[in-house]
């Protein structure tokens, strides 16, 4: 109970951020006096809900909330439906399938099906791992595995296309990949303005 | 010039408290005891009360030693004074004149 409620107002004060670092020790000492109450979890509740309201005050809070915003919002569920396109059957295996009536489609190109299913696979798990990167504020990963995607894409679209003659999955996958790179880029560059850091890697 | 808003009814449970013993340094813990408000609505007042220069806060040194210091909070001179008129506002005009 009393590592909960430590847990509690550990991440209170990690959304109330340097502005506020006084009030967060605050909460801090006055919980050992909710404790010797009996009421720490209810007092740790408090001071979470209280830094949370007070997110959209500061430029370090609305800097966190469009961080997690674009992890949570854009780029896990990016990587959800890779996996869940992938699961069922879309696009590699729905072309196999289609393998016998589908005349673009033969023993020739067939075999590519599995490594380009692996290289999803791997753009769907570089997507959760930038996703941590991007909450860590981690940049110098951030961009290594922004250029390995952009690589991936690339490879992706020209292979799926030489291939198989069809461009619309990996055009689509591109889009979808670019319009997430511009995001990071554009969080980065926030980051840079109101913090300092990551400004050595976007020049 | 910025523009001040009615007290909400928080507000004028913490001006209430805090003005009952002016001088006084009072703890967080203490205060959400003394006016019933819950920590997620007492630290967000005193933050903006803070930053409005109606309460000032200060770390004071531990009743007991060994202990750390813990913050604490009182009305300054602008508080004080909008406590007073919250307070003569909410009584009847009767008892406010009589009180004035």
């Amino acid at each position: 109970m009393r590592a909960v409620a430590q847990a509690m107002v550990a991440l209170a004060s990690r959304c109330l951020g340097r502005h506020r670092r006084d009030w967060a020790l605050a909460m801090r000492e006055e919980l050992e006096a909710a404790r010797a109450d009996g009421r720490s979890l209810s007092f740790a509740w408090g001071c979470l809900i209280a830094a949370w309201r007070e997110l959209p005050r500061h430029a370090e809070g609305r800097y966190m909330i469009a961080s997690h915003g674009l992890a949570f919002v854009l780029v896990i569920p990016t990587a959800a439906l890779l996996v869940a396109s992938l699961m069922s059957g879309v696009p590699y295996s729905y072309l196999a399938a289609l393998g016998g009536e589908e005349p673009l489609l033969s023993d020739g190109n067939l075999f590519a099906l599995p490594s380009l299913a692996l290289l999803l696979v791997v753009v769907a798990a570089a997507h959760l791992r930038i996703a941590w990167l991007l909450l860590e504020r981690d940049w110098a990963g951030v961009f290594t595995l922004g250029t390995l995607l952009a690589a991936v894409s690339v490879t992706l679209l020209l292979f799926t296309g030489l291939v198989f003659v069809t461009f619309i999955f990996p055009l689509a996958l591109a889009a979808a990949l670019a319009i997430e790179l511009a995001a990071i880029f554009a969080l980065a560059r926030w980051h840079a303005l109101a913090f300092g850091s990551a400004s050595e890697l976007l020049d | 010039m910025e523009r001040r808003r009615n007290p909400s009814k928080q507000m004028l449970a913490l001006l209430r408290t805090l003005s009952a013993r002016p001088r006084d340094w009072r703890h967080g813990y203490e205060i959400m005891k003394e006016t019933g408000l819950l920590s997620g609505t007492l630290y967000p007042l005193l933050m903006r009360m803070t930053d409005q220069g109606l309460v000032e806060a200060e770390w004071r040194p531990p009743a007991h030693p060994g202990r750390p210091a813990r913050h604490a909070y009182r009305l300054t001179a602008a508080g004080l004074a909008l406590a007073r008129a919250a307070d003569a506002e909410e009584r009847p005009p009767g008892l406010a004149a009589r009180f004035a």
